[in-house]
C-alpha cells in the first residue's frame, strides 16, 4: 500500500518536474541574452561570439533544452556564470542557512500558535479569543520588513541584546554548516526566527480556534461530554486530534512558502540565504542558477506534499494513501 | 408535585421540576421547554413524544447540563438522589454524566470521534469514571459491545468508526452508554437515523437491556410507533409544554388531548383503507410565537372561548393528565360540558 503510494508519487514528480522545466526554460530564455551582462558590450565581436560559442547561446532553444537536460539527468544543472560554481552545490550550500531560519520560525510558530489558538477556541466566546483573533490580524498584515527593522532597532541598537544580522558562528553537523549548536549561531538565528514567524504563527492560532470552535459544535464532542469525558482529555484527545489535519497540510504549504519567499528577511538581516542568491543571480541573469533554483523549489515543494499526505494519513484513518484519484 | 407524585423516592429514579430552558436570540426569547415536570421510576421507559421543535431534546440535554449558550436553563430543578443537577458544580455533573446518567444520541454516523478506534472511545469512558486496568477495561468493553449482538466485539474495538455501518455505530454508542451500568439513560431519537430492520433489532436488544440491568430510559421521539412497541408510560410534549402525560396504553388508546388524538389519528394503520389520512390542521407555533391561551388552541378543532385562558396540567386520577379544559373522552369526543 505504502510502496504503491510512493512509487506512484514518484513517476508523478517526475512528471511535474519535466513539464515544470520547459515552462523555466522558455520563461528564462525569454529573459534575454544574459552574454552582455558576462561581458563587456565594448568588448570585441569575437570575444562576444566565443563567449556565447562557449556557453551554447548560438544553438536553437529546444537543443540548449536537450543539451540541459542531458546534464540535469547525469546531476549537473549547469555552472553558475558568476560564481564558476556548479549551481546545485552553489545552492545547496546557501539553502542550509534558510532552511535553518524557517525550521526555526516554523518551530516557534506551532510551539506559541498551537496553545494560543487552543486557549482561544476552548470556552464560550471568551475575551482571551477575541483579544488574540484580533491581534492575529495584525501578525498577517504587518509588513516583515518594516518588523524587522523595528526589532533590530530594539533588541539590537537600544538594548544591545541580540546582534544586528548575519548568520554568526556555525558548526559543521554531518558535514553541514549549522548555526543551531552555537550559542553565537542562535543568538544571531532568534531576530530573523521571530520576525519571520510572525505570519505563520497568526494563521496557526487562526486556523486552530476556527477549527476548535467548528469541532466544540460537532455531535462527537457533545456524546462525549455526555458520558463524562474529562474537558482536557476531550480538547486534546478529541478535538486537536480532529483540528491538527488542516492545520498540518497548512503548515506544510507555509513551509515551502517561507523558504521560498525569505528573501525579505534574509535581506533586512542580511541572512546569507537562499532567497539573496536568487535576487543577486536574476540581477545579472545567472541562467543556471535560477534553473536550477526553481527546479529545488518544486522539488521541495513535492516532498512537503508528500510528507504532508503521510502524516495526515497517519492522523486520520478515513485517508487512505492510495495511488490513485 | 401535585397529581403524579404518587411514586415514592424510593422507586423514582429521577424529578424534573418546573424545568425551563430559554434560548435567547437577542431579537427573541425561544421557551424551547417551558415549566416542565415528570418523573422516571426506576427501570421504566418513559416515551417523550412531540414533533420536531416541541423542546422534548432540548429536555433531555437539560437534565444533564448539555445545553449550549444561548440555551440557559433559567428556573427548575432535576433531582437525581436527593440532589438537584441544574446546581451542580461542573465537576460533579461530570461524574455522573455517562457514569449515572448517560445520554445516546440521533445520528449515529457523526456521533464517535472519527480518528479514535472503537475501543479507545470506550475505554475512555470507563476511564473518565473508575480507576481500573487497561486490559479489564478493554474486556468489559469487549462483552458490552458482545452484549447488543455485535459479531466478534474482539475485532470491532480495534475499528474506527466509517468502518461500521449505521446501525453498528449506533450499537457501539449503545453500548458505550451502558458501560457503567448507569441508573438512567436519555435517548434522543437513536434509531430515526436507522432503516426499519434496524431500528427493530435495537429496540429489541434495548428491552433485553433494561429487563436485565433494570435501568431507566427516557426515550425521546416523534414516532409513535415505536413509543407503542417501548414505552411503559408516555409525557407528550407541544411547543415546550408538557400537553399529556399517562400510562403508553392509555394515552395510545384513549387519548385525552386533542393534539395527541390528532397524533395518533395521522399514524398510517396497515389495515386500514387507502384513503387519505387525517392530519392536524396548521402549523406548530414556531418557537418565537406568543400564544395567549393554549398553545394549541389555533390548531384545535374543539377549542372553545375558554381556550383563551391558559389550561394548566389536570386529570382526576393520579398520573393521567392533559393540559387541556375539555379533555376527551374514551370515544375520542369532547367532554359533555363542552357542547
Amino acid at each position: 500500500m505504502m510502496g504503491t503510494f510512493l512509487l506512484y508519487r514518484t513517476l508523478q514528480a517526475f512528471v511535474t518536474l519535466a513539464v515544470v522545466s520547459i515552462i523555466i526554460f522558455l520563461g528564462v530564455f525569454a529573459l534575454g541574452n544574459p552574454v552582455y551582462v558576462l561581458v563587456d558590450p565594448s568588448a570585441p565581436a569575437d570575444v562576444v561570439e566565443q563567449t556565447i560559442r562557449r556557453l551554447g547561446l548560438d544553438r536553437p532553444i529546444y537543443e540548449q533544452y536537450g543539451i540541459f537536460v542531458t546534464n540535469a539527468l547525469s546531476g549537473d544543472l549547469g555552472t553558475s556564470y558568476t560564481h564558476a560554481q556548479p549551481s546545485l552545490a552553489l545552492i545547496a550550500s546557501r539553502f542550509t542557512a534558510t532552511f535553518e531560519l524557517v525550521l526555526a520560525s516554523l518551530v516557534i510558530a506551532v510551539a506559541l500558535g498551537l496553545p494560543l489558538g487552543l486557549i482561544a477556541g476552548y470556552g464560550k466566546n471568551n475575551w482571551v479569543g477575541r483579544t488574540l483573533s484580533s491581534v492575529s490580524i495584525l501578525g498577517i498584515s504587518v509588513p516583515i520588513f518594516w518588523l524587522g527593522l523595528l526589532m533590530i532597532i530594539v533588541f539590537s541598537l537600544e538594548l544591545k541584546w541580540l546582534p544586528t544580522g548575519g548568520r554568526g558562528e556555525t558548526v559543521a553537523l554531518f558535514g553541514v554548516e549549522t548555526s543551531l549548536l552555537t550559542l553565537d549561531g542562535l543568538s544571531h538565528l532568534v531576530l530573523p526566527a521571530m520576525a519571520l514567524s510572525l505570519f505563520p504563527l497568526a494563521l496557526i492560532i487562526r486556523l486552530t480556534r476556527a477549527g476548535v470552535r467548528e469541532h466544540s459544535q460537532m455531535d462527537y464532542v457533545r456524546f462525549a461530554r455526555a458520558m463524562g469525558i474529562r474537558p482536557a482529555k476531550l480538547l486534546f484527545a478529541y478535538v486537536l486530534r480532529n483540528v491538527l489535519i488542516p492545520i498540518v497540510t497548512m503548515i506544510g504549504l507555509i513551509f515551502g512558502t517561507l523558504i521560498a519567499f525569505a528573501v525579505v528577511t534574509e535581506t533586512v538581516f542580511a541572512w546569507p540565504g537562499i532567497g539573496k542568491l536568487l535576487i543577486d543571480s536574476i540581477k545579472v541573469s545567472d541562467r543556471p542558477v535560477i534553473i536550477a533554483y526553481l527546479l529545488f523549489v518544486v522539488v521541495m515543494f513535492l516532498v512537503i506534499n508528500l510528507i504532508v499526505d503521510v502524516i495526515n494519513a497517519a492522523l486520520d484513518p478515513r485517508i487512505r494513501l492510495s495511488g490513485t484519484s | 408535585m401535585t397529581a403524579h407524585s404518587k411514586s415514592n423516592t424510593a422507586s423514582r429514579v429521577l424529578r424534573v421540576q418546573s424545568l425551563s430552558t430559554h434560548f435567547d436570540l437577542g431579537f427573541a426569547m425561544v421557551r424551547a421547554v417551558d415549566d416542565v415536570d415528570f418523573e422516571v421510576e426506576r427501570g421504566e421507559i418513559l416515551g417523550l413524544v412531540g414533533e420536531s421543535g416541541s423542546g422534548k431534546t432540548v429536555a433531555g440535554l437539560s437534565i444533564l447540563g448539555l445545553v449550549e449558550p444561548p440555551g440557559e436553563i433559567i428556573h427548575g430543578s432535576v433531582f437525581f438522589e436527593g440532589r438537584d443537577l441544574t446546581r451542580m458544580p461542573d465537576n460533579e455533573i461530570r461524574q455522573i454524566r455517562g457514569n449515572r446518567i448517560s445520554m445516546i444520541f440521533q445520528d449515529p454516523l457523526t456521533t464517535l470521534s472519527p480518528t479514535m478506534r472503537i475501543g479507545k472511545q470506550m475505554q475512555n469512558v470507563i476511564a473518565a469514571h473508575h480507576r481500573i486496568a487497561r486490559r479489564d477495561a478493554r474486556v468489559r468493553c469487549r462483552d458490552a459491545l458482545g452484549k447488543l449482538g455485535i459479531s466478534s466485539p474482539e475485532e470491532r474495538l480495534n475499528a474506527y468508526p466509517h468502518e461500521l455501518s449505521g446501525g453498528m455505530r449506533q450499537r457501539v454508542c449503545i453500548a458505550m452508554a451502558m458501560l457503567n451500568e448507569p441508573d438512567l439513560i436519555i435517548a434522543d431519537e437513536p434509531t430515526t437515523a436507522l432503516d426499519v430492520t434496524t431500528q427493530a433489532q435495537i429496540l429489541q436488544e434495548i428491552k433485553l437491556l433494561r429487563e436485565r440491568t433494570g435501568a431507566a430510559f427516557i426515550w425521546i421521539t416523534h414516532d409513535l410507533a415505536v413509543v407503542s412497541e417501548l414505552a411503559d408510560r408516555l409525557v407528550v410534549m407541544y411547543s415546550g409544554q408538557i400537553v399529556e402525560e399517562g400510562t403508553a396504553a392509555e394515552v395510545l388508546s384513549a387519548p385525552k388531548h386533542p393534539y395527541t388524538h390528532g397524533l395518533l389519528q395521522s399514524v398510517p394503520a396497515h389495515n386500514r383503507d387507502l384513503v387519505r389520512l387525517p392530519q392536524i390542521p396548521g402549523f406548530a407555533p414556531t418557537p418565537v410565537d406568543r400564544i395567549a391561551g393554549c398553545k394549541f388552541g389555533p390548531r384545535c378543532k374543539y377549542a372553545q372561548p375558554k381556550c383563551q385562558e391558559r389550561p394548566g396540567l389536570q386529570g382526576a386520577v393520579s398520573g393521567r393528565l392533559a393540559r387541556c379544559f375539555f379533555p376527551l373522552d374514551e370515544t375520542g369526543d369532547p367532554a359533555e360540558d363542552m357542547r
